[in-house]
């Protein structure tokens, strides 16, 4: 078991993890990443493999026993990610909110829907 | 057609030429030591990036291949030194990560570099797409230049004490004289 709280997260740590919701394979992470941040995050093959490497160590993603005639190897999250996801999520909204106080009383206008 | 082409810089310098056949309509087909071997391709159809592996165990590499294969990556595999490739069967990096410290010819010997090709989707092709993991990558592939020049110098410090300690008989003596001393 790792640490159970490692704060911040990378984004590319925290984006991975999302993928792993559902078991995904590398192919499969960067294709949802790509599509979810509208092509804002384009995973290279070397960042990918060290990150998924990394979080495997860390016991927050497992791999999952290979299928027949299926080359790609699956990965799904585990309750240890999980628990890494719920405290990014946690902290994400704190800044934000900070964000949001200062700007508000700045008076810029906040577009909700990024 | 076949080509022959040496580099000052293995890994960028090697990417951007192969990213200007590839616009030019030529596709790798083969790589070999010396030789790249292109075939006729729509023009812009492929891209390329270069990736350093020696720093990686045998072991690795093939983990690391298979994955990049997953990626949908077609994979060339090339030695760093052109023209100077190893033909020994051993060789020994200090350098490397933690069982990759010894080389041979069925491992990690002459298979330095990976060269990557890809369907052009209009993206750059990075292979490490954020900051840290771009310096990590740079770090590992100094680590070779580095034990390079620290033994240069550690050769030439040897040559210059035994040249100016050694050449004179009397320096020789004095030496002696030390040494016997302790």
């Amino acid at each position: 078991m790792g640490k159970v709280q490692e704060s911040p997260l990378t984004e590319t740590a925290f984006l991975i993890l999302l993928a792993m919701y559902q078991p995904n394979h590398g192919y499969g992470v960067m294709q949802f990443v790509m599509d979810k941040t509208n092509g804002r995050v384009v995973f290279g093959p070397g960042t990918l493999y060290g990150a998924i490497n990394n979080l495997s160590k860390k016991g927050w993603i497992k791999a999952l026993p290979a299928e027949k005639n299926e080359r790609k190897k699956d990965y799904l999250i585990t309750d240890l990610g999980k628990l890494q996801v719920e405290a990014e999520m946690k902290r994400l909204k704190e800044v934000y909110k900070i964000g949001e106080e200062i700007l508000r009383n700045e008076g810029a206008e906040i577009d909700e829907k990024v | 057609m076949r080509k022959f082409k040496l580099f000052m810089n293995p890994v960028e310098g090697q990417a951007h030429w192969l990213n200007e056949q590839a616009k030019n309509g030529w596709k790798l087909s083969k790589v070999g030591r010396l030789f790249y071997e292109f075939e006729p391709s729509n023009p812009g159809e492929y891209q390329y990036a270069v990736d350093y592996i020696g720093n990686k165990s045998n072991q690795e590499r093939i983990k690391y291949e298979e994955f990049i294969s997953e990626m949908n990556i077609t994979y060339y595999e090339k030695p760093i030194n052109l023209g100077h490739f190893s033909i020994g069967k051993v060789k020994y990096r200090p350098f490397a990560d933690k069982g990759g410290k010894i080389a041979t010819s069925r491992g990690m010997i002459n298979r330095e570099l990976l060269i990557l090709e890809k369907k052009n989707d209009g993206k750059p092709f990075a292979i490490y797409s954020n900051i840290t993991d771009k310096i990590e990558a740079l770090k590992e592939r100094r680590k070779p230049y580095i034990y390079f020049i620290v033994f240069t110098l550690l050769m030439g410090l040897y040559i210059y004490i035994q040249e100016s300690l050694f050449s004179h008989l009397h320096c020789g003596i004095t030496i002696m004289m030390i040494l016997k001393g302790f």
